[in-house]
């Protein structure tokens, strides 16, 4: 055992959501795992939940695959612990976390970050995904990707006193990742990096038609049944923007407005992501190659980033009257986005060249 | 009001909105890279701004990836003020 072992990770290029985050601070800018990155995560969809921390009303926006990502992404090998196996394989979290590391697994799990964040006993938990990467023993201090620390996603260390600590009280019910799959336990993901082999082409036909899917609103659920589907109260597509424009408003317009930008953070990845793609999709001759097309859609990009900062600006400063903007940005970039992703999947249908192993 | 009085005011605002900054900044050097501003961070610091210069930064002007370096909000207050 080494005394010091941390695992390649990269700052990820969407951070919305810790599951988008950990899956792309693992696989980077790996070629292979790309193909797979822009063959899915096109969909997007909404619904309405009580936030698990405060149980107040909030609208829930993802990129599908969602959390399922990270066990259904084939450059991945996910296993799912329990707590039981965890503590009968080794001497206790620490350990096991140790040698997973060792093995060049990642470790994923809930722990309450109340112990982790806070110096005295708190009588709260605060239940959160925190991904490991890394060790040092001299130092008893693992290396963690998380949001909790800083007002962004970033990397930074946490003592194995408090990972035990913030382990050891989680219970199933708090364990919303393991619930979400299903299982009546808890326990923690080992994630291996499994890049080396080609498994997965880009697939083209599956591109147009999950875009043709995105600007139809189509419930895609119904032939993505193996990802975490809620079925009910769900929005998919380009009718997202039309239901995160009312939330905003409905946020922002009562006695205590509600500033979770959230939901308009997801919504500017997915634009990131979109970009990326039709950039990868025009460097390799799947379509062809149009500048304008591009700069067309980086405005889709903007819009959504101007409607994200405007709620950061307004839960600075109050300004409840700028509310109206959203509907204006939003707007602009959903009209601007249907005319640019309909002529993409146009194009997409003319391809020929593609290869499927 | 010159250049290096706008100077000195934007580094306030900042000094007031980030505390960790430290007292000898480098204009020049990357605001992410080298002073992990992030992107409330900067909306707060051009919010503070608004204030102190009565200045007003339009809502797609708050975007982190617009200034590059301290230099660059210096240079947007002093387009504003002229």
């Amino acid at each position: 055992m080494a005394n010091e072992k941390i695992l390649e990770v990269h700052y990820p290029a969407i951070t919305s959501w810790q599951w988008h985050a950990t899956l792309f601070s693992i696989l980077g800018d790996d070629d292979n795992a790309k193909r797979w990155i822009y063959s899915n995560y096109i969909q997007l969809r909404c619904y309405g939940i009580n936030e698990i921390f405060t149980g107040n009303d909030m609208l829930f926006a993802d990129i599908m695959p969602g959390s399922s990502s990270l066990q259904h992404c084939p450059y991945l090998i996910t296993s799912l612990m329990t707590k039981q196996q965890i503590e009968s394989y080794t001497s206790g979290v620490i350990d096991f976390i140790i040698k997973t590391i060792d093995l060049d697994g990642y470790v994923y799990g809930v722990f309450d970050e109340a112990k982790i964040l806070c110096d005295v006993n708190v009588d709260y938990k605060f239940p959160h995904e925190l991904f490991i990467y890394g060790y040092n023993i001299d130092k008893e201090i693992f290396y963690v990707g998380d949001f909790t620390f800083t007002d962004h996603y970033s990397y930074s260390t946490v003592s194995f006193a408090d990972v035990e600590r913030g382990y050891s009280v989680i219970t199933a019910s708090d364990d919303h990742m393991f619930k979400d799959d299903y299982k009546g336990t808890r326990g923690l993901y080992v994630i291996l990096k499994n890049t080396n082999t080609r498994y997965y082409d880009l697939d083209i036909n599956f591109i147009r038609d999950t875009l043709g899917e995105y600007l139809e609103c189509k419930d895609t659920k119904n032939h993505l049944r193996m990802y975490r589907n809620r079925f009910n109260d769900t929005t998919f597509g380009v009718n997202v923007y039309d239901r995160l424009i009312e939330t905003i408003e409905k946020q922002l317009s009562g006695d205590e407005p509600d500033y979770d930008i959230r939901a308009l953070h997801i919504m500017y990845d997915h634009k990131v992501l979109m970009y990326e793609r039709l950039k990868y999709l025009m460097g390799n001759d799947y379509l062809p190659m149009d500048q304008a097309l591009l700069d067309e859609y980086l405005k889709v990009v903007d819009r959504c980033l101007t409607a994200r900062n405007l709620l950061v600006r307004i839960s600075i400063t109050d300004e409840i009257d700028r509310v109206d903007r959203f509907g204006k940005y939003l707007n602009e970039a959903k009209e601007i986005e249907i005319k640019v992703l309909t002529k993409v999947r146009e194009l997409l249908g003319s391809y020929e060249g593609q290869e499927f192993r | 009001m010159d250049k290096e009085q706008i100077k000195g005011k934007v580094l306030d605002v900042a000094h007031e909105v980030m505390p960790g900054l430290n007292s000898d900044v480098d204009t020049e050097a990357s605001l992410t890279d080298g002073y992990d501003v992030d992107s409330v961070s900067m909306i707060r610091m051009l919010v503070g701004i608004e204030k102190e210069f009565g200045v007003s930064y339009d809502d797609s002007e708050l975007a982190l990836y617009k200034y590059n370096n301290f230099d660059d909000v210096i240079e947007s207050v002093e387009k504003k003020l002229s």
